[in-house]
């Protein structure tokens, strides 16, 4: 449960890392 | 007022909206592809954007010339070679709604099976019994013998007994029929899995890598039963739970005819 639960907390941090990225890589370098 | 509402929306509160929603995007996405091969193409992808990334940073102006002006092409070829994996994705993505219409076994298909799966672990003998749902298995029922059989619980153990010339490969069924039997399964390279899985196991888990299809294994040195479906192994099931899934697939078969002839 516990391992789960941790895995989906990762994958949700992970995301959001992604996706700050890639938003400041369009907004400060592709314009 | 107004306007610092809109300035503060514009400024800030967009920004966050927008990275949330692809984050969520992104974690979604993720899940999707957890267990199936198209995890590769997710991969090349963040490669790409990476080395897009660091050839603009590093200033490496060739480099980045030349992915700027290909990497439309490079996405293409990408897509194009895990074509089979964006489809299953998909299938998961619409909740697998449209696949579980076109189930089509029986409860008296699943007496028979439960009957043959019985007799051959009782016997010692090794099965795997694959289920096509929506995405077609042509191609790997190609690779065994064309039956097109009613699935019969003597027909399976025939099939499986292990002087039968077809015992080493999966049997297909399909539209509620046995499609195809001794058919070549593509095995799953994953090395998590544990070592005293054999080759049928494998097979399944491979299978179910690449389709939406989901299978029975009954192993032939172990006498346990397991199910494989979305790329992961059930193991060690009885026969009744392998019974009561049977029963849970046609159960949801029928809801779904259901709900598609009140729609």
């Amino acid at each position: 449960m516990w391992k789960k639960l941790k895995e989906h907390i990762v994958l949700k941090l992970i995301s959001l890392g992604l996706a700050i990225i890639l938003w400041y890589f369009v907004h400060y370098l592709g314009k | 007022m107004t306007e610092l509402i809109v300035s503060i929306w514009q400024n800030y509160v967009v920004h966050i909206v927008e990275i949330l929603l692809l984050a969520s995007a992104i974690y979604y996405s993720i899940l999707a592809v957890r267990g199936t091969r198209a995890i590769q193409l997710v991969y090349a992808l963040v490669g790409l954007g990476l080395a897009i990334a660091i050839s603009y940073l590093l200033h490496f102006e060739t480099i980045f010339w030349i992915l700027q002006r290909f990497w439309i092409l490079i996405v293409l070829a990408l897509l194009i070679t895990f074509q089979p994996e964006l489809r299953i994705i998909l299938s998961r993505l619409t909740g697998s709604h449209f696949t579980k219409i076109l189930l089509r076994d029986s409860y008296s298909n699943i007496r028979e099976i439960i009957e043959a799966l019985t007799w051959l672990q009782k016997k010692g003998y090794g099965a795997i019994i694959v289920f096509e749902q929506s995405m077609s298995l042509r191609n790997y029922m190609e690779t065994g013998v064309r039956i097109d059989a009613e699935v019969t619980a003597d027909l399976l153990s025939a099939l499986f007994m292990s002087r039968a010339p077809l015992h080493d490969g999966a049997a297909v069924v399909s539209g509620g029929r046995v499609a195809a039997a001794g058919c070549i399964l593509p095995l799953s390279h994953d090395p998590g899995l544990a070592r005293i899985l054999g080759t049928r196991h494998r097979a399944a888990i491979g299978i179910t890598n690449v389709s939406d299809a989901w299978a029975i294994v009954l192993s032939e040195e172990t006498g346990t039963l397991s199910i494989a479906q979305q790329g992961r192994l059930e193991r060690d099931l009885t026969i009744e739970q392998i019974e009561q899934h049977l029963v849970e697939v046609q159960k949801q078969k029928i809801e779904e005819r259901t709900y598609v002839e009140k729609t």
